[in-house]
């Protein structure tokens, strides 16, 4: 019966028209909504998988400045059954180089056990540097090149004025973060540490969760997050009000909550276009009610009841839903394709943290977004099939004939 | 009992009385030609007998049970079930071949096209349309849809045939032909037949005639000498 239906609706080429019109504009809004959905958990994803490639799980600091890493906050990390730690040193600098300067964060690594926490490679020895790949760009300098570095250590024999220090680039890295990519320059945990005079001291300590190969972040985030919240509650516990226990994702946790709010927000507000979408499929259902009332007058002179009419309206509704979302799937599939490689989707990094944005949607947020169009065409719908239930056969007969 | 009674039914559109207070019974198996001018609200009772639409006031009995307390869906089974229409424009699906349009009412229902195709095939035979089974209607003549149009209606034997000016589109020839092809049918189905025409030469084919004016029952007007 519902192919019979169908066939009424769709006798004239202007009605198939109108309906692939409907199709591609509900489609489109759906789209609209999953890809900003998508973009803004892609950027939370993204900067917060940069920061955690960069630090480590969790970060600590004493509060009273350089500290010697063994006794009480070594024991800590053991009793909680951390294995894979980096202590490293933390410290301005100035770097020179082809006539540019440029003040940069240098971190003094092991870099072994940097590599074990953060998954950076970063192998170096005496003289060495690694540069982040747009502090390289910025200062024209190429694997092999030298530059000098000023140190805020005054040297011994002229008291107060810069250290300066030449280096040979070994390496670039990139953490997946403008500004870290911009700022940070690493180097030997001991030479600096011989440079600025601190001996077998440090002024922080990255970690990695107990067992942490065991969970994925990027496939479930919130399981990886409570397993983090979990350890930095009890660091907090071992290591007192002297040391300062941090996530990795501190660092822009005022940027994330403001993107969580804003997305809900959009979120809200971009259900708009959905509305007027379904304004469109409301528009086709009258259209089609009056262009074929003969038809549809017969189906129910015939003896089909305005409920089985209602429901193969409401059969029609449904698959024009779950046509919409499925085209939708394959517009966001596009946008994420030109998102990632057409120029004119690039961001300025120094704004936005990251140089690109990528589409990033769980199931849930497939859900919610489909169910949310759902609900607001059944309800738009059965507002129209109850103003055309309000139409008696004999009122829609007469009128034809009359 | 009579199967129709129909009393004091009145029926309103936007505050215009379309009937006015009709009254009268059709017995089971009976044939009856309703005359009346333009707006004489004919079509209007054929449409109420048919459950296309409910009395504003009175009561019509079918088989003793009131019209008016169907539901939506007793409705509509009365209409799939009871009841064959035939209209004036005939009104044959484009989409469909004869033989689908002519299967709709069953479709409707739920009832298997196999056990009808047989029959449907007889009436195609007898009313000469045969070869029109498999087109499509816009293949065939006028006259040749009207009598697809007849099978539909027949297509479920059903109690009550109610047809609405059936000849209106169809030369003096042809509609007698049709009229006399009804009331053959209606005889063989045993069908209670209405006839709404307002061709006399039509109406004069039936031996119960009503006449309705101003949305009422009229009595007969004294047969003109030839």
């Amino acid at each position: 019966m519902f192919k019979d239906f169908f066939s009424v609706l769709f006798l004239e080429r202007s009605s198939y028209r109108f309906a692939v019109g409907v199709l591609l504009g509900f489609a489109f809004s759906i789209a609209v909504i999953l890809s900003t959905v998508g973009i803004m958990d892609g950027f939370v994803k993204t900067l917060k998988l940069g920061l955690k490639a960069s630090t480590g799980d969790i970060y600590f600091y004493s509060r009273d400045g350089f500290f010697e890493f063994k006794g009480e906050s070594l024991d800590a990390l053991e009793t909680l059954n951390i294995d894979e730690y980096t202590k490293f040193v933390q410290s301005e600098g100035f770097v020179l180089v082809n006539e540019v300067s440029k003040g940069v964060l240098v971190k003094g690594i092991e870099p072994e056990t940097f590599s074990r926490v953060t998954g950076i490679s970063s192998k170096l020895s005496k003289g060495e540097v690694r540069l982040g790949i747009e502090l390289a760009k910025f200062l024209k300098v190429r694997i092999g090149d030298q530059l000098t570095v000023a140190f805020g250590k005054g040297n011994k024999d002229l008291n107060g004025l810069p250290l300066l220090q030449r280096f040979t680039v070994v390496g670039l890295v990139d953490h997946g973060i403008y500004p870290k990519n911009m700022r940070l320059m690493y180097m030997d945990l001991a030479e600096l540490q011989l440079i600025l005079g601190i001996e077998n001291e440090v002024n922080m300590v990255s970690l990695n969760i107990p067992s942490a190969r065991k969970y994925n972040f990027s496939k479930d985030p919130d399981l990886y997050t409570t397993k983090v919240e979990d350890t930095i509650h009890q660091l907090r516990e071992s290591l007192g009000y002297k040391y300062s226990v941090q996530a990795f994702w501190n660092e822009f946790s005022t940027l994330l909550s403001a993107v969580k709010h804003e997305k809900f927000m959009i979120g809200m507000i971009l259900q708009l276009i959905v509305v007027i979408s379904i304004f469109n499929i409301v528009a086709f259902i009258i259209f089609v009610n009056e262009k074929r009332s003969r038809e549809l007058f017969l189906f129910k002179a015939l003896g089909l009841s305005q409920a089985k009419m209602s429901s193969a309206w409401y059969k029609f509704v449904f698959l024009l839903w779950i046509s919409s979302c499925a085209i939708s799937i394959g517009l966001v599939y596009l946008f994420g394709i030109g998102l990632e490689h057409l120029s004119i989707f690039q961001l300025p990094g120094d704004v936005y943290k990251l140089g690109t944005l990528k589409i990033s949607l769980e199931l849930t947020d497939y859900l919610l977004v489909f169910a949310s169009a759902l609900v607001w065409l059944l309800l738009l719908s059965w507002f129209s099939m109850r103003r055309l239930r309000l139409k008696s056969v004999l009122y829609g007969l007469r009128k034809e004939f009359a | 009992m009579s199967l129709i009674e129909i009393s004091n039914v009145k029926k309103s559109f936007s505050k215009v009385f379309a009937l006015n207070g009709v009254s009268t019974n059709l017995e089971a198996g009976e044939q009856y030609a309703i005359q009346g001018s333009s707006g004489s609200g004919k079509s209007t009772l054929l449409y109420l007998l048919g459950g296309l639409d409910r009395p504003t006031e009175g009561s019509i009995l079918i088989d003793g049970k009131n019209l008016a307390t169907y539901n939506d869906e007793e409705l509509a089974k009365y209409r799939n079930r009871n009841v064959g229409f035939v209209f004036q424009f005939h009104f044959l699906l484009p989409s469909m071949n004869c033989l689908d349009n002519i299967f709709l009412p069953a479709k409707i229902g739920g009832v298997s096209q196999v056990e009808l195709k047989g029959e449907v095939e007889n009436l195609a035979e007898r009313l000469k349309i045969s070869h029109c089974l498999k087109k499509y209607p816009y293949e065939l003549s006028g006259g040749e849809q009207q009598r697809v149009n007849i099978i539909r209606a027949l297509s479920l034997k059903p109690k009550i045939l109610l047809c609405d000016e059936p000849t209106g589109n169809l030369d003096s020839e042809n509609s007698l032909n049709v009229a006399q092809i009804l009331k053959s049918l209606a005889k063989d189905f045993n069908s209670t037949l209405v006839v709404v025409t307002h061709d006399g030469a039509v109406a004069n084919e039936f031996d119960n005639q009503l006449f309705m004016r101003d949305g009422m029952m009229q009595p007969a007007p004294p047969k003109l000498p030839h």
